[in-house]
């Protein structure tokens, strides 16, 4: 056992473990290549390949200051896994450490997920976060996790809380920033509680790095009459895993799920979600969008569940792609569960390339072929970008978009 | 609600119409596998030296092997030394003539509606028809034989076309593909055999029936049919099982080699005993069915009505290896009571332009489980493929499930591939809408589904339509969603 502890992870590395819930993922391990959920992402080989967790120290750092997309009053910034910046709380939103949270408020779930139980055997930075009953947050808690493996390699464990009190709003945008070109290894996992016609909405953004291996967990538990949209976008990694469960416990929820990943290189994108309707009357919309080029793997996975008293769930799909080389690989699995039959649900997915007949419309139009190709792409990707609601991240993406379509 | 809680109940409580035993005397071995019973089938069958290596390799790889669990079905364990794996009606001298059937096999035919002098006379079908893993009639055979077609028992092929069968043998599903593959391997019994030689389009629909009938019998199956250059085939196959009380296994192994501008249907309408309304009994239908196009421009198409079994694992798949060759799968699955179905495609691109087609439709009533599995695979090489998948599922009842698991997994910038799937219960506005008009509402529900399942039943030879359509109508009578 001792050397699963050394082989994957973290004791050098400084992390501690918490003893029983350690002892629980070390009877699991890390899933291997047969496992179906991690079938298209070998990412425990590809750990065991590159990363030497001996060779990490643990010194603590000081806020490196990384570029924001925007300013904002409740800015935090985890520097390899330590918070190193953060804000006071407030009338509205209160801030604790994420070992305070009250045991009526563990809303832990029984994930099965080898990640997850990895974050959860070890002791990890990070915050609960709270927003008042009835208020809005006016301006969005905005999260940098930098991870810096500039010098030697890097690992980094964080977990963090958000609860969204009855009826009240917020926005939270996490961002994972990457520094240095030896490889790292991050495990994160975000807790969100929305409450009772409470609103939140969500980003993910993996949008810089070159060498980083990524698994995080998204747990979001929805109350009645509550709304939830998350936006995930990624254009980055050697092989990033993002998990996102959405589990609507209570009637009259609305859920949104919207995705892009636009990988060149050898980069490898997996995106595994889960919606679980377990009530009746709630609503689910996912779309999932992937552009791939050179030599880049995306897989997508999305199970929708639908209960057996979850009676007039209104469930949509879609997962749309592009392969734009012969070198790109994608596998897409949209998995439906249904138990109950007073349901609409569907499912779409599909891959292929541009639109031939667009493309010479806009070349008779007088643009260059590549011109017209990226204008078709732009098309394409502005349903998900048309999502974001934070001006400058939509900013930020579509001038990212622009600089990888615009170039070649 | 009562009136449809009521029907639901007439539905449910519905038994199995052709759940009867026969008594025919049965020549069986001992229950158990070994090395010994595999020599034993072979011996029996005098089967060539080759063939017993074959089996005792398939057995030996199946030792080592698991049983599948990534299904989603649930059973209890098979208890693979309890079953008897050979049993044949008592050996008759040659026929000649269907008098010298055993009449009381005769009669069982004709309670299934397949008196084989009726499908002789009217309809112009030749039946090879399996009772008990043993073919005892063949029809047809010499007009078949005119045009060079072959089709004959698989034992019958064994000694009569020693060099076929060795040569296609294994060639698309290998005897160690997997765990029920190398089951059958070891231990089929009987099957059929087909071989239409260059340029030559078979005249009549080859249809196959098959029924278990001896108590504690496993039924392993094993069917070959090769497709030579631009020739054609229609194959048929369906089966009835009786009525049972102890789990019966039915492992069967279909292969498929298509090559050259070859064309080959495979039609199967599948009514085995699903178990009483209390999930006890039924047959356990663990089939591997795969095709391979491995000529240029060459198509296969499958169909299936799966209406029976208790549980059924089924993916019948197609390998699309020849440049524009195509595959195409159309399948209606109803499962009732605790019936559970996992079933599916697979269409594996590897040659350029090439197409598949897939139409999957799903009925679930009862406390049933339905799920639709599928993959579409298209290799770097294969540019410019094609897919088109579309998975519905239609829901009767509040504590029957429907699933779909669709894989996809592309590997070229040139195909085009899409899939999309619904569920949904029966439209309270389609059945008002036929009520209004004076349609009853049990005939609107059988309505409504036909026509939901219209584009698959299209697809069945006019044989089978009929048939299958009988099975709908009887298992969709009095389901109200």
């Amino acid at each position: 056992m001792s050397e699963l502890i050394n082989k994957y992870f973290p004791t050098a590395s400084g992390a501690k473990t918490v003893n029983d819930h350690w002892e629980a993922f070390l009877n699991v391990g890390l899933p291997d290549r047969k496992s179906e959920e991690y079938k298209f992402t070998p990412i425990t080989n590809v750990i065991e390949r590159e990363m030497n967790f001996d060779s990490i120290t643990s010194d603590s750092g000081s806020d490196p200051g990384v570029e924001t997309l925007f300013s904002t009053p409740y800015h935090m910034v985890f520097l390899n896994g330590k918070l190193v910046k953060k804000f006071e709380g407030n009338d509205i939103i209160s801030v604790a450490a994420n070992s305070d949270i009250p045991a009526s408020e563990k809303f832990i779930p029984n994930w099965k997920d080898e990640f997850h139980l990895m974050n959860k055997g070890l002791e990890a930075d990070g915050v609960y976060l709270k927003i008042a009953k009835g208020n809005t947050l006016e301006q969005p808690v905005y999260i940098q996790y930098v991870v810096d493996s500039a010098d030697s390699q890097s690992a980094a464990v964080t977990r963090n809380y958000f609860h969204a009190e009855e009826n009240s709003e917020f926005q939270v945008v996490e961002e994972f920033i990457y520094l240095g070109e030896n490889a790292s290894f991050e495990n994160t996992e975000s807790h969100v509680v929305v409450g009772k016609a409470a609103r939140v909405r969500s980003y993910k953004l993996q949008l810089q790095g070159k060498n980083q291996l990524q698994v995080g967990n998204t747990f979001v538990q929805q109350e009645r009459d509550s709304y939830h949209k998350n936006i995930t976008i990624t254009m980055s990694g050697k092989m990033v895993r993002n998990n996102l469960q959405i589990f609507l416990n209570d009637e009259h929820c609305e859920s949104h799920l919207h995705g892009l990943y636009m990988l060149n290189g050898k980069n490898h994108v997996d995106n595994h979600t889960t919606v679980d309707h377990r009530f009746p009357n709630s609503y689910s919309n996912e779309m999932y969008k992937g552009i791939l080029t050179e030599y880049s793997t995306g897989v997508f996975n999305g199970k929708i569940y639908v209960r057996p008293d979850a009676q007039n769930t209104n469930a949509f799909q879609s997962n749309n792609n592009l392969l734009l080389s012969d070198t790109a690989t994608l596998h897409t699995k949209p998995q439906l569960e249904i138990w109950a039959d007073d349901v609409s649900c569907s499912h779409g997915c599909t891959s292929g390339q541009l639109d031939k007949e667009a493309l010479f419309y806009l070349r008779s139009r007088g643009l260059g072929q590549d011109e017209a190709k990226a204008l078709l792409l732009k098309a394409f990707v502005a349903d998900v970008l048309n999502e974001i609601d934070i001006e400058p991240i939509k900013e930020k993406v579509e001038s990212q978009v622009d600089s990888v379509l615009f170039t070649k | 609600m009562a009136k449809d809680d009521q029907i639901l109940e007439e539905f449910t409580s519905k038994e199995y119409e052709h759940g009867w035993t026969v008594d025919i005397e049965s020549d069986q071995a001992p229950p158990g596998l070994n090395e010994e019973i595999v020599r034993f089938i072979s011996h029996k069958k005098n089967e060539p030296e080759w063939l017993l290596e074959w089996r005792l390799k398939a057995f030996r790889d199946w030792q080592k092997m698991k049983e599948p669990n990534w299904a989603n079905i649930k059973y209890p364990p098979v208890n693979y030394q309890d079953i008897i794996y050979y049993s044949a009606p008592k050996k008759k001298e040659t026929l000649d003539s269907l008098d010298q059937v055993d009449p009381e096999m005769l009669k069982t035919f004709e309670r299934l509606g397949i008196s084989l002098e009726e499908q002789k006379r009217l309809t112009g079908v030749a039946v090879d028809a399996v009772m008990d893993s043993v073919s005892v009639a063949t029809t047809f055979k010499d007009k078949l034989g005119e045009l060079g077609i072959i089709f004959c028992s698989f034992s019958e092929a064994v000694h009569e076309h020693p060099d076929l069968v060795k040569k296609y043998l294994g060639s698309v599903v290998p005897a160690n593909d997997n765990y029920f593959a190398a089951l059958n391997s070891a231990v089929f019994s009987d099957g059929s055999f087909c071989y239409v030689p260059k340029g030559v389009k078979c005249p009549m629909e080859l249809s196959t029936y098959f029924r278990i009938n001896a108590a504690n019998t496993g039924q392993f199956e094993r069917t070959l049919i090769v497709a030579e250059d631009s020739s054609y085939v229609s194959y048929l196959e369906g089966c009835t099982a009786p009525m049972r009380d102890e789990n019966q296994l039915h492992a069967a192994v279909v292969e498929i080699y298509a090559k050259q501008d070859a064309e080959v249907k495979y039609s199967t309408v599948q009514n085995w005993y699903p178990g009483d309304k209390n999930g006890k009994g039924g047959i356990y239908n663990f089939v591997t069915k795969r095709a391979i196009c491995a000529g240029d421009d060459s198509k296969v198409s499958w169909t299936q009505v799966e209406t029976g079994s208790a549980v059924t694992w089924k993916y019948p798949s197609c390998i699309l290896k020849g440049d524009r060759s195509q595959g195409e799968f159309y399948s209606v699955a109803v499962t009732n009571n605790y019936q559970q179905a996992d079933t599916g495609t697979k269409m594996v691109h590897l040659g350029k332009d090439t197409k598949s087609r897939i139409v999957s439709k799903g009925v679930s009533a009862g406390k049933s489980q339905n799920s639709y599995r599928g993959q579409v695979e298209v290799a770097a090489r294969a540019t410019n493929s094609r897919n088109f998948s579309q998975c519905d599922s239609l829901l009767m009842g509040s504590k029957c499930g429907a699933h779909t698991f669709p894989y996809i997994d592309i590997k070229n910038s040139s195909a085009q591939v899409e899939h999309e799937a619904t569920t949904s219960k029966i439209g309270e506005d389609q059945i008002f809408y036929c009520t209004q008009r004076g349609i009853d509402e049990e005939s609107a529900v059988a309505l409504i589904v036909n026509g939901y399942c219209k584009e698959v039943l299209n697809k069945l030879p006019m044989e089978f339509a009929v048939e299958a359509q009988k099975l709908l109508a009887l298992t969709l009578e009095g389901s109200v969603g």
